[in-house]
This record gives C-alpha cells, sequence and structure tokens, in this order.
C-alpha cells in the first residue's frame, strides 16, 4: 500500500527526474550543436573554416545566439527525446532531402550543419 | 598483302573498290570487317610500322587557342595510329547523348543509341572488353566484391567502364591484314589531297606522296577517309584544287566544333556513414582491373540543370587544399618526346599515367578509405569557334599544317559547378558523404584554371547531321554532296558525351563498313 510519505516520494523523484532529464538533454543539445557530425572527418581546421566563411557570407547568422535558436528550429520536427546527435543527423538530412544545400569553402554541406560549423567557429 | 609505297615506281596508280586513308582504330577496324568480304580494300597507311620521327613530324601543328598538348604528341603517324599509346579505356554514349537537349546549341545525332547496340558489341570484341556488359547491376551479379553507392537513380548512377589490354591494334592486327588476300595495306602512303571528278558530285581518285618523293594516285569506287579528327579536317580543307574552301565545305563547316573531353581535378569526397560498402566497385588497378565505376549524373538532372554529360572517378587519397594537377601540367613539355615514342617504350598516354598514379595511391590508402580525389570527365558544348584550319606553315610534304583553336564556353564552366551541386546534395542525402569543390569550380568567372586539362581525344570537326546545312557527313557518315566518300573516327561525333572516344568510333566504323558493303 501506497502511504502519503512514498507518494510524496515518488512523485518528488519522478519531477526530479525529469528536470534532470530536460536540462542534461538541452546540455546535450548545446554540445551536439557545435560539434557537427562532419568535424570527425574534416578535423577543427576545416570546420572552423567553414563556419568562418558561412558567417562571412550570410551575415544575418554571425550571431551566436541566433544559430543556435535556427539549428534548435531545425531539430524541433524532428527531435528524438534524449537523443540529440540522431536528432540532428534526421535535421541534416531532411536538409538534403528538401535541396536545403549551402556551399562553404568548396563544401555542399546541409544548412543546419553549415550553421554547426558557424557555431563552432567562435570558439575555434 | 602489305608494300611499303616508298618502293613503288613514281606515278604508280593503284586501284581497288574501297578506299581507306588512314590505319588507326577506325581504318584497322574497316578493314578488319571487309575482310573476306570479297571487296579489294586498299589501306592506306601514311606512316610504317613503328614510330619514326621523320613521320611523325607530318603531324605536328600550331595550337592557338587555349594551352594544349602538341599536335604530334596527340596522335600517333603509323600502322595503329593512337592505339599504339592508348590506355585503353572504354565506355559507351548515353541515350541522352544521341538526343537534341535543348539547353545545349547544336546537340543531337541523327542516329541513335540503340541503333549503335549491334556495333558497340562488334566493337567490344574488337577492343578484347571483357564482357557485353555496361551496367552496374550486371558487373555487381559477375563479381559480388563490386558494390554500387546506394544512389538514387532519379539523381545519380553508376557508369560502367571497360579497359582494353590495352589493344595495340597495329600489333594485334597486323598479322591478320597482311596476310588477307583482299586487303592490301600500303605503308608510307601519305595522301595530300582527295580529287573530285569536274562537277565535285563523287571522288576521282586520291594524291599520294610518299617521304622520297614519289607520287601515286588510288583510285577506288568508295573511299573513307580515317586519319583522325584533326587529320580527317585537314585532308578535306588542303583538297582545295577545284573547291577553294576544301573538299565538303561549301557551308564552311569542316573544321569546326572540335571538341575535347575536359578532364580535370574538380574536388573531393569524404565519406561520412560506416554503412558505405567497400569502393572496390570504384577502384582501378591499371592493367588488371577489367570494371569498375564513375559516378554520373541522370538524364533528368541534366535536363533540369542544363547541365553537359559528365562522369566523375574516385582516387584514394588525403583531404587537401591544392588544386590537384591537370592532364597538361601532368606533361611538361619535356615528356613530350617520350610521349610520342611507341608502346616499345613504356606507354605514356595520359589515362595510363593517370592510372598508374591511381594504382599507387590506392596501394598506399589506409584500409578505410574515407577521403577521395574526383576527375570529372564532362563533354565540352558543341563550338563552332572551336576550329581546325590551315596554317601557312607546310609539312615536308607540301601539305599546310593544322592550326588548332580549342575554345570553351560559359555552359562548359557553369555546368561543372550545377554537377558538384547535384552530386553533393545527393551524397549527402543518402548519407554517404560530403563532397568538396574545387576553388574554380565555384568561380563564377569566365578564365579558366591552370587544372585546365583535357583527354587527348579531338572529336567533332566533321560532324554527323542530316541537313547538310549543320553537319559535314550525313547519318551513314557520307560526305554531303559527294556520293562515295565517307569519314570514320571521332570527327564526326556531332556531341562528345563523356565516355573516351575509342569504342563509340570503332562501334561506327563496325557500323560505316557494313553500310558500305550494301553499296560497293
Amino acid at each position: 500500500m501506497t502511504t502519503r510519505r512514498d507518494f510524496v516520494r515518488q512523485t518528488a523523484t519522478l519531477f526530479g527526474a525529469v528536470i534532470v532529464g530536460t536540462y542534461g538533454c538541452h546540455d546535450a543539445d548545446d554540445r551536439e550543436m557545435q560539434h557537427p557530425e562532419i568535424l570527425r572527418f574534416l578535423g577543427n581546421a576545416e570546420v572552423a573554416r567553414i563556419g568562418t566563411q558561412y558567417r562571412a557570407t550570410v551575415r544575418a547568422e554571425d550571431d551566436e545566439p541566433r544559430l543556435r535558436e535556427l539549428i534548435h528550429r531545425a531539430v524541433a520536427p524532428v527531435r528524438v527525446p534524449g537523443v540529440a546527435r540522431r536528432s540532428l543527423d534526421d535535421a541534416v538530412r531532411l536538409d538534403f532531402q528538401r535541396g536545403d544545400v549551402v556551399v562553404a569553402d568548396g563544401w555542399v554541406l546541409s544548412r543546419t550543419e553549415a550553421r554547426q560549423c558557424a557555431l563552432f567557429s567562435f570558439d575555434a | 598483302m602489305h608494300t611499303d609505297a616508298r618502293t613503288l615506281d613514281g606515278g604508280s596508280t593503284i586501284a581497288g573498290d574501297i578506299c581507306v586513308v588512314g590505319a588507326g582504330a577506325a581504318g584497322i577496324t574497316i578493314a578488319l570487317e571487309l575482310l573476306d568480304s570479297g571487296r579489294r580494300v586498299v589501306l592506306l597507311e601514311g606512316g610504317g610500322f613503328e614510330y619514326e620521327k621523320q613521320m611523325q613530324d607530318l603531324y605536328r601543328g600550331v595550337n592557338v587557342g587555349l594551352p594544349y598538348y602538341p599536335l604530334d604528341a596527340a596522335r600517333l603517324h603509323y600502322f595503329g595510329g593512337t592505339t599504339n599509346h592508348w590506355a585503353g579505356f572504354c565506355s559507351t554514349l548515353d541515350p541522352l547523348d544521341f538526343e537534341v537537349r535543348a539547353w545545349i546549341p547544336n546537340s543531337g545525332w541523327p542516329i541513335t543509341r540503340d541503333e549503335l547496340t549491334p556495333y558497340y558489341a562488334r566493337a567490344r570484341r574488337i577492343l578484347d572488353l571483357a564482357a557485353d556488359e555496361w551496367t552496374a547491376d550486371a558487373w555487381q551479379k559477375r563479381d559480388p566484391s563490386l558494390v554500387q553507392l546506394p544512389l538514387d537513380p532519379r539523381v545519380a548512377w553508376t557508369k560502367m567502364w571497360q579497359f582494353s589490354r590495352p589493344t595495340r591494334m597495329g600489333t594485334r592486327y597486323r598479322d591478320t591484314i597482311v596476310r588477307s588476300p583482299n586487303v592490301h595495306l600500303y605503308t608510307y602512303a601519305n595522301v595530300v589531297e582527295v580529287v573530285p571528278n569536274d562537277a565535285v558530285t563523287a571522288v576521282d581518285h586520291v594524291r599520294v606522296r610518299t617521304i622520297n618523293g614519289k607520287d601515286h594516285r588510288v583510285r577506288a569506287r568508295h573511299y573513307v577517309l580515317a586519319c583522325s579528327t584533326i587529320q580527317n579536317a585537314r585532308l578535306l580543307l588542303t583538297s582545295n584544287t577545284r573547291m577553294p574552301a576544301g573538299l565538303g565545305n561549301r557551308r564552311d563547316l569542316v573544321g569546326r566544333y572540335f571538341m575535347e573531353h575536359l578532364e580535370m581535378p574538380t574536388g573531393q569526397l569524404v565519406l561520412t556513414s560506416e554503412r558505405v560498402p567497400d569502393m572496390n566497385m570504384y577502384m582501378l588497378d591499371f592493367g588488371k582491373t577489367k570494371a569498375r565505376g564513375e559516378i554520373a549524373l541522370s538524364a533528368e538532372m541534366q535536363r533540369v540543370h542544363g547541365m553537359l554529360n559528365a562522369s566523375v572517378s574516385l582516387t584514394p587519397a588525403t583531404l587537401s587544399d591544392t588544386e590537384g594537377m591537370s592532364t597538361f601540367q601532368a606533361f611538361p613539355p619535356d615528356s613530350m618526346p617520350s610521349f610520342r615514342r611507341s608502346e616499345s617504350s613504356q606507354p605514356q598516354a595520359a589515362d595510363s599515367v593517370r592510372a598508374s598514379r591511381s594504382s599507387s595511391a590506392s596501394s598506399l590508402a589506409p584500409p578505410a578509405r574515407r577521403v577521395f580525389d574526383l576527375l570529372t570527365r564532362q563533354e565540352q558544348a558543341p563550338n563552332p569557334d572551336s576550329r581546325v584550319t590551315l596554317d601557312r606553315e607546310k609539312d615536308a610534304l607540301g601539305m599546310p599544317r593544322a592550326r588548332l583553336d580549342w575554345r570553351l564556353t560559359d555552359v562548359d564552366r557553369r555546368s561543372f559547378r550545377n554537377f558538384y551541386e547535384v552530386l553533393g546534395r545527393e551524397l549527402g542525402r543518402a548519407g554517404i558523404g560530403r563532397v568538396r569543390m574545387r576553388d574554380w569550380v565555384m568561380d563564377n568567372g569566365s578564365e579558366w584554371p591552370a587544372s585546365l586539362g583535357g583527354g587527348w581525344h579531338h572529336m567533332g570537326t566533321t560532324r554527323m547531321h542530316s541537313d547538310p546545312k549543320r553537319g559535314v557527313v550525313d547519318d551513314e557518315c557520307r560526305v554531303h554532296g559527294l556520293d562515295n566518300l565517307r569519314v570514320a573516327g571521332a570527327s564526326v561525333f556531332p556531341t562528345a558525351g563523356c565516355a573516351n572516344p575509342t569504342l563509340t568510333l570503332v562501334a561506327l566504323s563496325v557500323r560505316l563498313a557494313s553500310l558500305i558493303t550494301r553499296v560497293a
């Protein structure tokens, strides 16, 4: 039988887990957001170069919060809760399917990953 | 039979049913097809059986257009012709190549791809290619280690290439031709003029001159010019005794529309997926690989984006910012003498050198190949201003030398960029990888980069068209207005496609032999 104390404890635990999970997920998103998958293959210097060029070309997005917001918006429709990387991959794939591509430093990239590179370039 | 024309008495007249001028890929193919045909075939070769500097010098010419290879290095002047140093890269033209493409002025062949299919099969055997299979599916079935990239066929596909040994036609077929009772090969027999009848409705004879100063005549019922794209035009233009502008040139078309394949380092591919198959399908081990794939774009994409046809080969590499070397840059002037030499020395054709570079790169590449250099082979749009004319300087036989003014247009340039944007998008969509294009590909300027290069492929100076106003030869490769004169070789190509020309020109030569036996 569940006592009142048990109920309060369980509810608090569940609420805490949700809060931690949500914030944890956002932290992960933030980290993933500025580490595009192509970083593994192209390396820091190249990704920074792509990002810098993107920011120079798309001046309206030469702004960190703005880039975060745009990437969040791109990820939202394909968001897989708690799996930020997969969500970003899906957003990138969706860009390619839609033909939402950009050319930066010669690379043909999805809009989302170009923005990720731009975000990366702020800290590079 | 074989006769050295230098040993004939001066002023000799040689008679036959069919006179074939030139014993390279096209001329030898026609002679082979006419073996045991009951027709007396006179096969005229300007050189001998080996490379000779003096004979090769007859092909020297002048370049006045875009930077280009020395003309006497690009073609060989002895029995077997340029097959004496080709690299054996073969692929068929695509159905779209034969169609009129609204976005490419002067495109369209008067024949279809289907009409060529049986002749491709015969050409495949002449060039010793492995199979009549030209689809990636068929090759994957033959060899399961050849796995295609998962491309959307509506966008991109794997275009198959096969590799000849490479067959040196002069060596491979010399005995067959020399022993033939009905084909009479004359070496050192340079045709210096095609002479028409008084009404200029047919060829009366051709004038032959030897390097030791003897003149002969050849009379036949039918004549075929098969002495390469530049030399076919040069010979028609110089045959101007009765027609000041040259034979078959009433419309000022002879020599125009000279085309090359633009073969250029264009970008890189980085594989980003773990699920991508082994890339064996796209690798080349020169001398061993029988077939490999290149990546091409669909007919629909070419239509939608107004592109020329192109295909891309992959070579294992490392990430690089360098622009890469073109075939021109890979052959500095001091390497040209070796290029002119025969198979007895190292084969030095562009393809073979590039292939050997690829091969060594392949053997050095790490097992997990992730980065590839992309080399694009793109047709150039037919351009009337890209042309062969006659120079004032004459060769040792008194013939004006060829003067090449190779030119390109904006569509040639723009097409590269469109191609790479579509390719990059498709490889991204399929989760295969990312494409990077070279700076010059992105640049919208009209200047060509230092890496401008050609495939050593000469095409288009006597283009085929049913309308005499738009072509030098008709759909049966007969010179408009001259009943008994035909032209063989890549000079009749109205457009170039992205396949190296040898297989197609051999197929067309098989077809031409078949057509001529119906009337000869």
